[in-house]
């Protein structure tokens, strides 16, 4: 079963508003190969969600620009019909979110969430459907799915209604999958259970998984590939293990300080001095210079995204000193 | 050696649910020294946040004791627990909902002082003066809390439960909805206060990676009982329980820290139906067949680390993680299940 690719290329995301026009995202380019789980990461303000409701085409086009191209596998994404992109949302390509309560529907029981679903893209009778829907349920761990089919989303506890959502999410077996902070309002250990499973369809169905968080503990558990994202611009890319264990980008580096660590005692929280600029308020230059430690005069300059070997890529003009220097403040995360 | 700042013995808090009734604390005990950090730790349904309305007395208690700052905090009622709530304040998990939206938040920080009786302009000038050390300054000061970010909000929550001088700080997942680095100088921000006003604090968080930066001492709540409590990096380095060493797995990058790759699964059980025995054992990796019928004793591990769990026995010879799971939990350590 040969997958497709996701290949973004020069997208850029902006909002019209009546003071102006603000770019979310600017010329974002990145991939998640076939069967790939990528984390997209950053601080709120960088862009990711944005991104990732582009490649949905879920901005309203009265008020949002799109621009660039997003091709998966032969479909390109930014030129679909209306129409076209709601087809293929829930079969093709599927989507979860943060908060399972408000993308559920409070008057609809879980199962025929899911059924709707598979009735809809695959043209099933009711009852094959709800079959089918009790077998997806069973699938992403839910206990007594046959019970669980005829619950509402508020009988359920948010991991569970959680699993509900990947289950409609998963119903037509999407070969793309964007996961939008699926973890983030979840006890740690649901936390943990949640993206094994993701990693689980993953591997067994050969889905791609986008998987956009602030967490990089979350990326670092499961994601293959990581792209960082910050004020609207990708800032580094490449394989997991190296970009965690050694970011070169100062941004990379400086999340990964300030993550809590279990055996951090005796040390303190690494803050990351100031704000994610607002897009009306960029500074020149390296967007992230003014809370950069190792800024210097060259900074000022736009900072393009470089190759750096074969797999990595860092938008910063001293990656390649920083690399010796040892930027890596953040290792040992896996 | 002086008593410490805050005991509780045996707290039990009921809810009312339908005909029923709820046990969420479930004789607990806690002990505090003046100066440290308790870090209450647990998932959803543990009853970490119901232990905060407890000890704030928000919520009445069915049993046990609450010596606090040399008071017998339990009892205390009317005008006298009014006069003395300012030694015991809160720090909530979101700053945005518990704010008056209609108030600046200058005003929202110096009503507690009005309301303990001091002159309007007085009360505003401290509350000034305690948003400056918590870094909010000037004209953000005036604004409304929808004017602020999440972040500074939670400031804004600091410095309303710290301008008051309380003894005691109980901060309910004070820094759970932050991005990464706001939380680290939120946590940081509070630290640095502990030390400056000599303040006490219960750190009630789902996330354990925050303890080595606040934790003193760590409970490990599960379904209203405490199942381990010790020194934090006892409990952190050494875990005794397998709840606690579940959560530890749970952790993304566990395995870099040396925990054993043993996450917890499925879910928290009703807490108005709470399984027999050890309210631990359908998610246990290593129960074995008495663990739903007895439920079990805290054990000592170390003079101030104790766990709750059948395989810690002093008969074991090797006890804790490389218990044989086999082997029946020693019938000395058994005592029946309260019925």
């Amino acid at each position: 079963m040969g997958g497709d690719d996701l290949v973004v290329d020069h997208l850029s995301v902006v909002f019209r508003s009546r003071t102006g026009t603000h770019a979310a995202v600017r010329d974002a380019s990145f991939e998640v190969g076939a069967g790939r789980m990528v984390g997209l990461v950053g601080e709120s303000g960088s862009g990711k969600t944005a991104t990732g409701l582009a490649l949905l085409g879920l901005h309203d086009p009265a008020t949002t620009t799109v621009g660039g191209r997003a091709r998966f596998g032969d479909v390109d994404l930014l030129g679909l019909s209306p129409a076209a992109a709601d087809r293929l949302r829930g079969s093709a390509v599927g989507m979860i979110f943060q908060d399972p309560m408000t993308a559920l529907n409070p008057l609809l029981t879980i199962g025929t969430q899911v059924s709707e679903t598979i009735r809809a893209h695959e043209g099933l009778d009711r009852r094959a459907a709800r079959d089918k829907a009790i077998e997806v349920l069973a699938r992403v761990g839910m206990p007594d799915p046959a019970g669980r089919y005829r619950r509402y989303p508020h009988e359920l506890s948010g991991g569970l209604r959680q699993r509900a959502m990947i289950a409609a999410a998963i119903a037509c077996r999407p070969r793309l999958l964007v996961a939008d902070e699926p973890t983030t309002a979840l006890d740690l250990t649901i936390q943990a259970q949640i993206l094994r499973l993701l990693r689980t369809l993953c591997d067994e169905e050969g889905m791609s998984v986008l998987l956009i968080t602030h967490d990089l503990g979350a990326v670092g558990a499961v994601c293959d590939d990581v792209v960082t994202m910050y004020a609207g611009e990708v800032v580094e890319i490449g394989p997991t293990t190296r970009v965690l264990d050694q970011p070169r980008h100062p941004y990379t580096a400086r999340l990964m300080a300030a993550r809590p660590r279990v055996d951090g005692w005796g040390e303190h929280l690494d803050v990351i001095p100031g704000r994610v600029p607002s897009p009306s308020a960029s500074p020149e230059g390296c967007l992230f210079r003014p809370r950069c430690r190792e800024a210097r005069d060259e900074c000022v300059e736009p900072q393009k995204l470089v190759a750096l070997g074969t797999s990595r890529s860092v938008r910063c003009v001293r990656a390649a000193d920083l690399h010796d220097s040892g930027v890596a403040a953040g290792a040992g995360i896996r | 050696m002086t008593a410490p700042l805050l005991s509780v013995r045996g707290l039990t808090v009921d809810y009312r649910v339908g005909r029923g009734r709820l046990r969420a604390v479930d004789h607990v005990d806690l002990d505090l020294e003046q100066g440290e950090t308790l870090a209450v730790i647990g998932e959803s349904g543990s009853g970490k946040s119901t232990i905060a309305s407890a000890l704030l007395r928000l919520v009445p208690v069915a049993g046990g004791s609450v010596e606090f700052d040399g008071l017998d905090w339990a009892s205390l009622r009317g005008a006298a627990l009014r006069r003395e709530r300012h030694r015991m304040q809160f720090v909530p998990q979101d700053a945005g909902s518990s704010l008056d939206p209609r108030w600046r938040v200058r005003e929202s920080v110096a009503e507690p002082l009005v309301v303990a009786g001091k002159p309007l302009r007085q009360a505003r000038e401290q509350a000034g003066t305690m948003l400056d050390r918590v870094g909010l300054e000037g004209p953000l000061q005036e604004r409304f809390p929808h004017q602020l970010s999440g972040g500074q909000r939670q400031r804004v929550a600091i410095a309303r439960a710290l301008v008051s001088r309380p003894r005691l700080v109980i901060c309910d997942e004070a820094v759970s909805a932050l991005d990464v680095s706001l939380q680290a100088e939120i946590v940081n921000l509070l630290v640095e206060l502990r030390a400056e006003r000599d303040l006490t604090y219960v750190f009630i968080t789902h996330d354990i990676a925050l303890l080595p930066y606040v934790a003193d001492r760590v409970g490990v709540l599960y379904l209203g009982q405490v199942v381990e409590s010790g020194p934090a990096r006892d409990v952190l380095v050494d875990p005794q329980h397998p709840y606690t060493q579940g959560l530890l797995s749970s952790l993304p990058g566990a395995h870099a820290a040396g925990g054993a790759d043993r996450p917890v699964r499925g879910e928290i059980p009703d807490p108005a139906n709470p399984p027999t025995g050890c309210r631990f054992h359908p998610r246990c990796p290593v129960a074995v067949d008495g663990c739903p019928e007895f439920e079990p004793a805290a054990v000592a591990v170390s003079p101030a680390h104790s766990a709750a769990c059948h395989l810690l026995g002093p008969q074991s010879e090797t006890p804790g993680r490389t218990a044989d799971p086999l082997v029946p939990p020693p019938s000395s350590l058994l005592r029946k299940a309260r019925s």
